[in-house]
């Protein structure tokens, strides 16, 4: 399994789900930052501000060719980013951690 | 990289570079007055609601920020004596100083330049800095600051020198270098030592001075973990940014610096997690 990040109607989002993207309210001010988890009562207080959808983290099958591919975008990205961080174990070192972030947070 | 074309040559001498920060404006008294106190640890709260209450347009910016969803206290905090509660009395001015200086340069001044990039990064590597610090058993609240402030000189830079600055952009675009590289090869300065420049005419705080002009170079700072915490945020925050810009990089890292931090993969991968979830509400406080 795998986490992803989904955008699902505010009633299928089963309590307990952990926020991928922050909410904001119409006036583009931040109601819940990323990283939050949906409690009922929290699910229940974005319905009455007019809240329909949130971007959550659902676990879903690998896919190991979408993937593969996700790793190799990932691993282009980071090498056109990290062109003149030089070849330290430091920057072998943050270029692992990078890798990880967005394998995590770019589901 | 390629040899520097001659009509790139836009040498500035520091006496050039000293004049054209006269130009810019002068920070309000209030603001000098609190920049001067950031190195004064006797300063109590008291003292310092009743000299911040002297600007009123920082006192409403103050309260907004203290309210904002950052802090996770929205609408409780309604004058400066709750903000010292709320924030504590070094991230009151912490924040007092981060909200003056961000004021002193308008879209007008600045041109092309992306003043709100720029403010997004600067909070990123404030961010990392105060987390760093933590970790380090640093003064937390003085990393988040000088964070804020560590490319200062950039700004100053497309402030001041418009023509300078535009040069330095195409010379990066030609040579695919980092900014201080950049900068050093088309007028013989970079933003790190025109910041440390601003800032001693700021009257910062010396140590705060310091760490902004060695943050691309840690080994020649009379503060060199402060400089090595500051110099690991900065890279965290460019590595953070959307790959929307080719020109963006990360600048070489200092892999003793690094290695002062402890930080393993799986650790800094949760800072970088953790950072990117407070950095929208923080941007957004800042306003």
């Amino acid at each position: 399994m795998a986490r992803q990040m989904q955008q699902l109607a505010l009633e299928l989002v089963p309590v307990g789900s952990v926020l991928a993207k922050e909410i904001r309210d119409a006036g583009d001010s931040v109601l819940l930052m990323a990283g939050c988890t949906l409690a009922e009562s929290t699910l229940q207080s974005l319905h009455r501000r007019g809240i329909d959808s949130a971007c959550v983290y659902v676990e879903a099958p690998l896919d190991p060719e979408r993937d593969a591919v996700r790793r190799q975008q990932i691993e282009a990205r980071l090498c056109q980013l990290l062109r003149c961080t030089g070849d330290s174990a430091a920057s072998s070192q943050l270029k692992k951690a990078l890798f990880e972030f967005h394998l995590e947070c770019d589901a | 990289m390629n040899a520097l074309s001659g009509q790139l040559r836009m040498g500035l001498t520091l006496e050039e570079v000293e004049h054209g920060l006269g130009n810019l404006p002068s920070l309000p008294a209030v603001v000098a007055e609190i920049i001067q106190s950031l190195d004064n640890a006797d300063i109590d709260s008291r003292q310092l609601s009743e000299l911040i209450a002297r600007d009123q347009a920082l006192v409403a910016k103050l309260l907004r920020l203290a309210n904002s969803s950052f802090y996770g206290m929205p609408g409780k905090v309604m004058s400066i004596a709750d903000a010292t509660v709320v924030l504590g009395l070094r991230g009151v001015r912490t924040l007092a100083t981060a909200i003056a200086v961000s004021g002193c340069f308008t879209r007008e001044q600045v041109g092309d330049f992306d003043l709100p990039q720029f403010w997004r990064h600067s909070m990123a590597a404030a961010l990392f800095a105060r987390a760093l610090a933590s970790r380090l058993h640093e003064n937390a609240d003085e990393a988040f600051t000088i964070g804020l402030m560590h490319d200062i000189g950039r700004l100053a830079l497309a402030s001041c020198f418009p023509a300078h600055f535009a040069a330095v952009m195409q010379y990066r675009q030609d040579n695919d270098c980092p900014a201080q590289l950049a900068e050093q090869a088309v007028t013989g300065v970079d933003h790190a030592q025109i910041g440390r420049m601003l800032t001693l005419r700021w009257k910062f705080p010396a140590r705060v001075c310091d760490v902004i002009g060695s943050h691309h170079l840690p080994s020649q700072s009379l503060n060199p973990r402060l400089s090595a915490v500051i110099h690991v945020a900065d890279v965290l925050a460019h590595a953070m940014k959307p790959d929307t810009d080719p020109l963006e990089m990360v600048p070489p890292l200092q892999p003793d610096c690094w290695q002062l931090t402890g930080l393993t993969p799986a650790e800094c991968s949760q800072l970088l997690a953790g950072v990117q979830q407070e950095h929208a509400s923080a941007c957004e406080a800042l306003g």
